[in-house]
C-alpha cells in the first residue's frame, strides 16, 4: 500500500462527509418548512394531502430509484437541459445531495410529527389565549418539545443518511465505497478493500453515536 | 411515445419484479432463521459468545448495506477460488438472498428481545410446576406470544427489506431495477423506465402497508 491509496481514502471520506452534511443541513431545514406549514394557521387540506403524497412517494420508492431518477431520468428532460438548471444538474454530486435530501426530508417530517402529536394540546390552546402569533407558538412550545423527544430516533436517521451516501457510488462519485471498489478492482483483494471501507464505516458511525447520543443530552 | 418496444420492455420489467418478490419472501424466511440463532447468541448467558456476537452484530448494523454486499459475494467468491484452484463463485442471487437476511437479522434481534420480555413470567413457572416439559413451553407459550408481540417491528422490517431489494441490481441479479436499466439504456428514455420500476415499488409497498394494517389492527378483512 502506497501512499497514493491514503490520499484517494481522504478524498473518498471527504466526500462521503460533505455529501452527508448538505443532504442533512438542507433536508433539515425542509422538514422545519414542512412542519411549520402543518402545524400553524398556514394550514389548508390541500397543502396536507400534498406533502402527505410526497411522503407517501418517498417512503415507498428505494432510495437507488430517487438516485437514479435524479441523475438518468432528469438529465433526459429538455427543461433541465437547455437551460440555466443544467449547470447543477449535470454534476453527480448535486444530483446525490438532492436525492439524499428528499429521502431524509420525508422520513424525518414522519419522526416529527410522529412526536408533535403526542405533545399536550392545552399548552397550544393556552398560549393561544395569551395571544402569542403562530410562529412563536412554533418555535417557542411545539418545537424544542418535539426536537427533546424525538432526538434519539433522529440520530439513527443521521446514521441511515450517512450509510446512504454509499450508494452514491453508483453514480460516478468517488466516495468511500467506490474508491474501495475501485482498489478491489485494480488489485483483486476484495476482502482487504471491503474490510477497510467496513471499518471507515464503523469508526465514522461509532464517533456520531458517542458524540450524538452520549455527550449531547449531557449539555442539555 | 407508448409503441410496441415500450410495451414489451414494461412486461419485462413486471416478469423481474416477480423475481423481486421471490427474493423478498425468500430473504424474510431465511432472515428469521438468522434471526433467532443471532439472537439467542447475542442474549446469551455465557460471557464470551455475549459480547462477540454484540460486536460483531453491531458492527454489520453500521455498515452500509451496499458495502455488506459487496464484501459477502466478492469476498465469498475470493475465498473460494483460493480453496479450490479454479474460479469458483457463489450464485449472485443466493449471495443476494444471504445477505439482506444478515441486515434483516441484525435488526431483528432488537425485535425479538423486545418481544421476549414482553411475555410475562409467571406463566412459565406456572408450566413447569404443572410438569410441562421445556419444548412444550417453548412452542405453545412461547413462540405464540413472540410472534404476536413482534410482528409491528418485523413487518416494518419486511417493508426495508423489499426497498433493499433494488440493490441486488448491483450485482447482477435480474430483478426490477436491473431490467428498467436495461429498458432504459436501450431506448435512450431513462425517465420514463426508472419511473416505471418506482411505480412497481410503490404498488409493493402499498399493497404490504394496507395487509399489515389490517393484521396490526385486527380490522374486518
Amino acid at each position: 500500500m502506497d501512499i497514493t491509496l491514503l490520499n484517494q481514502i481522504i478524498k473518498g471520506l471527504y466526500l462521503t462527509i460533505s455529501l452527508a452534511f448538505f443532504a442533512l443541513f438542507s433536508g433539515f431545514l425542509f422538514t422545519f418548512i414542512l412542519l411549520y406549514i402543518k402545524n400553524s394557521n398556514l394550514y389548508n387540506k390541500y397543502i396536507n394531502l400534498l406533502i402527505n403524497a410526497f411522503c407517501f412517494l418517498i417512503r415507498g420508492t428505494p432510495t437507488l430509484i430517487q438516485i437514479f431518477i435524479i441523475y438518468y431520468g432528469l438529465s433526459e428532460l429538455s427543461i433541465i437541459n437547455n437551460t440555466f438548471l443544467w449547470n447543477a444538474f449535470q454534476y453527480p454530486f448535486f444530483c446525490a445531495a438532492l436525492a439524499l435530501m428528499i429521502n431524509n426530508c420525508a422520513y424525518s417530517y414522519i419522526l416529527f410529527q410522529g412526536t408533535i402529536n403526542s405533545i399536550p394540546k392545552e399548552q397550544i390552546f393556552q398560549a393561544q389565549l395569551l395571544g402569542l402569533s403562530s410562529f412563536k407558538i412554533f418555535i417557542k412550545i411545539i418545537f424544542p418539545q418535539a426536537l427533546k423527544n424525538v432526538w434519539g430516533a433522529y440520530v439513527n436517521e443521521l446514521i441511515v443518511i450517512v450509510k446512504a451516501t454509499s450508494l452514491a457510488s453508483s453514480i460516478t462519485i468517488l466516495e468511500l465505497t467506490g474508491t474501495m471498489n475501485k482498489f478491489a478492482a485494480n488489485t483483486f483483494q476484495p476482502l482487504l478493500a471491503y474490510g477497510l471501507c467496513a471499518i471507515c464505516y464503523y469508526f465514522i458511525n461509532l464517533a456520531i453515536i458517542i458524540l450524538f447520543k452520549k455527550l449531547i443530552p449531557r449539555l442539555f | 411515445m407508448i409503441d410496441n418496444i415500450t410495451i414489451q420492455y414494461i412486461g419485462q420489467i413486471l416478469l423481474a419484479s416477480c423475481n423481486t418478490l421471490y427474493i423478498t419472501i425468500c430473504s424474510i424466511f431465511v432472515g428469521m432463521v438468522f434471526a433467532i440463532i443471532f439472537s439467542l447468541a447475542k442474549y446469551n448467558l455465557t460471557p464470551y459468545i455475549n459480547k462477540i456476537s454484540k460486536f460483531i452484530i453491531n458492527f454489520i448494523i453500521s455498515i452500509p448495506e451496499l458495502v455488506v454486499l459487496f464484501g459477502f459475494y466478492f469476498g465469498t467468491s475470493f475465498l473460494l477460488t483460493k480453496f479450490y484452484g479454479t474460479y469458483t463463485e457463489l450464485n449472485n442471487v443466493i449471495a443476494g438472498i444471504i445477505t439482506l437476511a444478515i441486515i434483516f437479522a441484525s435488526y431483528a434481534t432488537e425485535v425479538l428481545y423486545a418481544a421476549y420480555l414482553k411475555i410475562n413470567k409467571e406463566q412459565i413457572d406456572t408450566a413447569k410446576l404443572l410438569g410441562l416439559s421445556n419444548f412444550t413451553i417453548g412452542y405453545k407459550i412461547i413462540f405464540p406470544q413472540l410472534i404476536k408481540y413482534s410482528l409491528y417491528g418485523l413487518s416494518n422490517l419486511s417493508l426495508i427489506l423489499l426497498k433493499d431489494t433494488a440493490l441486488l441490481s448491483l450485482i447482477g441479479v435480474n430483478e426490477t431495477l436491473a431490467s428498467a436499466k436495461i429498458a432504459a439504456s436501450a431506448t435512450y428514455s431513462p425517465f420514463f423506465f426508472y419511473s416505471i420500476a418506482a411505480g412497481i415499488y410503490l404498488c409493493f409497498s402499498a399493497c404490504a402497508e394496507y395487509f399489515i394494517n389490517k393484521i396490526n389492527n385486527k380490522q374486518k378483512w
